[in-house]
């Protein structure tokens, strides 16, 4: 995204991602995190999850994912993130992570944008809210 | 990532020191993150830079590494700030502090703060995160 582009109220482009089991396995793979409410379908049934769910840095890593794309490197050196995890995830569920830029603060050497992030699922059901700041 | 001797989460404090522990991000992890996020993004491959989140993640597995976890930790909140980018080959160093805890009737919620830096032993992420852990009838 171009400094010129940025302006309070402006949408980052959205990305989508759709949950399997096989990715939060993969995940629970290169995490390391084997709790067993991500990939046993029979305890995560028995701790009233209804079935497994994924891992809630998963879901994190695709807001990032949608920082990197509107910002780039300068997401990686300055960038913060902020958030709550209200519900979780589930195989099958299709994510749009979206953000808005809701306030620019400006000085002489440097510019920090302020964004609103959220994660919800296809029934409209917030998987994470909360903020994401970047330095450009 | 070294193994090392587990910390039973009932007897964490706050301002207990998890211990630390250090690694090398090698490719096999590198492509074993960048295939489970689905990560689109060449910026990353092409660069063999390590994604922020991956640096984040590699933490927090650290700091499950310290802690007798019950099955049923559920993350509530998280709070990073990415300091410096990590290349693959860096080795990078993680450190955890309880910095919150409170029990709500069978419920455990804790916070960490934790720290990584890399082998020049500048900071390259901090952050917080908080989880809920359910009380097991056999550890009471």
């Amino acid at each position: 995204m171009q400094l010129s582009e940025l302006r309070k109220g402006k949408v980052l482009p959205e990305i989508e991602r759709v949950i399997t089991q096989e990715n939060i396995s993969l995940y629970a793979e290169a995490s390391k995190d084997f709790n067993p409410i991500h990939v046993d379908e029979d305890f995560a049934r028995k701790a009233s999850l209804k079935g497994t769910v994924a891992h809630g840095m998963l879901v994190l890593a695709y807001v990032s994912q949608m920082m990197a794309a509107a910002f780039g490197q300068s997401w990686l050196v300055g960038g913060q993130l902020d958030v709550r995890f209200k519900n979780p995830a589930r195989p099958g569920d299709t994510l749009t992570i979206s953000g808005k830029i809701h306030d620019i603060d400006k000085n002489e050497v440097r510019t920090l944008i302020n964004c609103d992030v959220r994660c919800r699922n296809q029934r409209d059901e917030s998987i994470i809210i909360g903020t994401a700041k970047v330095m450009v | 990532m070294k193994k090392q001797e587990k910390i039973r989460y009932q007897q964490l404090e706050v301002g207990y020191e998890l211990p630390g522990v250090r690694f090398t991000i090698d490719q096999v992890m590198f492509d074993c993150y960048l295939t489970a996020v689905q990560e689109p993004n060449g910026l990353f491959r092409n660069n063999r830079l390590v994604p922020p989140m991956a640096v984040a993640t590699y933490a927090m597995a650290t700091i499950a590494d310290g802690v007798s976890l019950p099955p049923g930790t559920i993350y509530t909140h998280g709070d990073v700030e990415f300091l410096s980018v990590v290349n693959v080959g860096d080795t990078i160093s993680c450190q955890g502090r309880v910095s919150q805890k409170q029990v709500r009737g069978t419920f455990h919620l804790i916070t960490v703060e934790f720290s990584v830096f890399n082998q020049g032993r500048k900071q390259v992420l901090t952050g917080k995160t908080s989880f809920i852990l359910p009380e097991l009838d056999n550890e009471s």
